[in-house]
């Protein structure tokens, strides 16, 4: 799975300072880096190269940009013509990303600028640094370097780089994950960040993109109980059965997302344990058909614990929508343990979520339970402004079929565990 | 401590908050009968569903309701759990609900007032050197009931690899006797505490676990103690409802 990293900020911040540090130190066979400048447009002919508004966003073209991330993410390889500074033109050298690249660093001064880019990036990192340091550097480097006057840079900063970064630049602050002051020498904050992409690293498959997808440990056990269920010839009574076993364990599983206190208790021989309590306020949802199924569990575990339920439909036009629900008292205020076996698109858990937040559920108080997930859903749901939902999972499958369904999966769950199916009222 | 090369023998259950906030109940002297019984019962079957991890599974592809092949994990070893009486009994029902048709053998032991061991009976299956076997014990203390309960298994042809002993609560020194005696014995425990008192408790530990599990204590736990009166226990904060 490819991570993506963008990395945004004012020209002269020192971007390619952390991005050197960061490659450096998580090691650069493992990652390929990419410049939003080979992504400008070719100089319009008879443009003057000085006159010419290199800050803008209508400068850079996102949409190729973010066809090659996407190609790379299906494992091949990208090749791409360079940016020329001398002709302002796409004819520069041949850049070569390999196939099978694990990290992408993107950076630029407006990475996080468009949503067709932003939408593909995993982590976004903005480089911050005082505006009168940056244009320091900048005059350094112009007059310096490439030969121009102070009079020349000063005119263009007014011109082009200073609204740019006002109105284009800063802005992406608002949607950076992480914003490193002082640049490169802001030792702490790139450790902290170089940590977080070797913990991802190390992370399989779709969990690395989502933090909030929590995928069970595969221990031997959990894949026997699902050889158990998902056999088609397995009989509702061993259906339910490894079902439940499984359920219980999902559950189990769930109530570490919860927040826990400490608390010392004394034992019966008389020593003091500082321990934990459990958290309070907590009701589950189950989202019927199928959600039913996982309340037993639910019980098993927290005897009292109330449970709403919200039964979802498809309508002719595909959509999805409520057709019943009812809901605890005080739901917005409780801790949400949303029960939902299989997730096959994510459509109906994307309707449920948005009715609770509808009703003002707060995200970071719910968490899906789910025996199977397809990464389409965990796409849908986890990458889709869900950020905040926490997705628990005993196992992500291949995909969806043209049904619908997630495979290699398990079939219709509720079909197979109260041996059921749904009638049209006119039969009735 | 614990000397070099057991650890591997050892298979601690992940520490997670959760599990820890179970434990937290379970060694809380307040707590009621009822709900002593009810959190052992969930550890118990974490302990369980841990334990069986250690037994073989083979490769098993099996084909789903969508025709498409699963590639998955299949049991394939026979099972048998041993509880040791009386306190293990209490793993047995734990044992019933991720394995219902399962074989469950006895093992009595008796403490001397010497603290050695004695054996008074022992019910097996007949095949039981063919099988995996669940030694199931909350307390790994002294480790001196464990080495007899290990040594009857023994005695019986079966072979020390295939014997798991799953236990909630083992402190160093019970570990380090067993293991110094059985070194091929997997000990798999919930928790690990600091030692043992001069009693022989395991401490901060919660007690004797099969007069808390049972009820066969004199305590000054409220007899009539219900679900319906819980309210007054601020422990059970969830309980709001």
């Amino acid at each position: 799975m490819l991570f993506v990293i963008g990395v945004a900020g004012p020209s002269a911040a020192g971007k390619s300072s952390v991005v050197e540090r960061i490659v450096s130190a998580i090691g650069s066979h493992q990652c390929a880096l990419l410049c939003l400048d080979s992504f400008y447009h070719g100089l319009p002919p008879g443009c003057d190269p000085l006159e010419y508004d290199f800050d803008s966003p209508n400068a850079f073209d996102f949409e190729s940009c973010a066809a090659a991330i996407k190609e790379l993410a299906l494992g091949k390889s990208v090749s791409l013509q360079s940016y020329d500074y001398v002709t302002h033109q796409r004819c520069g050298p041949e850049i070569t990303l390999p196939s099978g690249t694990e990290v992408l660093i993107l950076e630029g001064i407006l990475t996080f600028y468009h949503e067709k880019v932003r939408e593909l990036l995993h982590l976004k990192v903005f480089v911050d640094e005082d505006a009168d340091v940056c244009l320091c550097r900048r005059i350094q480097r112009d007059v310096v370097q490439r030969g121009r006057s102070v009079e020349s840079v000063l005119a263009q900063y007014e011109k082009t780089v200073k609204p740019a970064l006002d109105n284009f630049i800063n802005p992406q602050k608002r949607l950076a994950d992480i914003i490193i002051q002082r640049g490169v020498e802001n030792v702490i904050a790139i450790d902290l960040l170089v940590k977080h992409i070797a913990v991802k690293l190390e992370q399989r498959g779709l969990n690395r993109l989502y933090t909030n997808l929590h995928e069970m440990p595969l221990t031997g056990q959990v894949r026997a109980l699902h050889t158990c269920f998902r056999r088609c010839d397995a009989s509702r009574d061993q259906f339910i059965f490894y079902v439940d076993r499984m359920i219980r364990l999902l559950v189990e599983e769930a109530l570490n997302m919860l927040p826990f206190q400490t608390k010392r208790v004394t034992t019966p021989t008389g020593e003091v344990y500082q321990g934990f309590s459990f958290s309070n306020r907590i009701a589950a949802i189950s989202v019927s058909p199928g959600g039913e199924a996982m309340e037993h569990g639910v019980r098993e575990v927290i005897r009292e614990v109330r449970i709403g339920k919200v039964a979802v439909v498809a309508s002719a036009d595909g959509n999805r929508m409520i057709e019943f629900h009812r809901y605890p008292p005080g739901v917005a205020r409780r801790k949400l343990l949303i029960l939902l076996p299989v997730l096959d698109t994510g459509a109906t858990l994307n309707t449920v979520l948005t009715d609770l937040a509808r009703i003002g559920c707060m995200q970071s108080n719910m968490i899906v339970l789910s025996l199977i997930a397809s990464p389409e859903a965990i796409a849908a749901v986890c990458g889709n402004g869900w950020t905040n939902v926490r997705l628990v999972v005993s196992a992500v499958d291949r995909g969806v079929n043209e049904q619908g369904l997630v495979v290699p999966g398990i079939g219709w769950f509720a079909e197979r565990y109260f041996g059921t199916e749904r009638f049209e009222l006119s039969e009735c | 401590m614990l000397s070099g090369g057991t650890e591997t023998r050892v298979d601690l259950v992940p520490q997670t908050p959760q599990l820890i906030a179970l434990y937290t109940v379970i060694r809380d002297r307040r707590t009621s009968r009822g709900e002593f019984v009810f959190y052992a019962d969930r550890i118990i079957r974490l302990l369980l569903e841990h334990a069986l991890n250690h037994i073989p599974l083979v490769p098993r592809s099996v084909v789903t309701r969508l025709g498409v092949k699963f590639d998955g994990l299949a049991y394939h070893e026979k099972i048998c759990g041993v509880s040791i009486v009386r306190a293990g009994e209490a793993f047995e029902n734990g044992l019933r609900q991720i394995a219902r048709a399962v074989r469950v053998g006895k093992i009595l032991i008796q403490k001397r007032e010497s603290g050695q061991a004695r054996l008074i009976s022992v019910r097996l299956p007949r095949d039981v050197s063919q099988r995996w076997i669940l030694v199931m014990d909350p307390m790994l203390a002294t480790g001196d009931t464990a080495k007899t309960a290990i040594q009857v298994l023994v005695k019986a042809g079966v072979p020390l690899e295939r014997i798991l002993f799953v236990s909630m609560f083992a402190c160093p020194e019970g570990i380090q006797a067993v293991l110094d005696a059985f070194p091929r014995v997997t000990l798999v425990t919930g928790a690990i505490d600091a030692g043992l008192t001069a009693d022989k408790f395991i401490t901060p530990g919660l007690g004797d676990f099969g007069d808390l599990y049972f009820g066969t204590c004199e305590d000054d736990r409220e007899p009539s103690f219900t679900d319906s009166e819980r309210g007054s226990f601020d422990w059970l904060a969830h309980a709001e409802v």
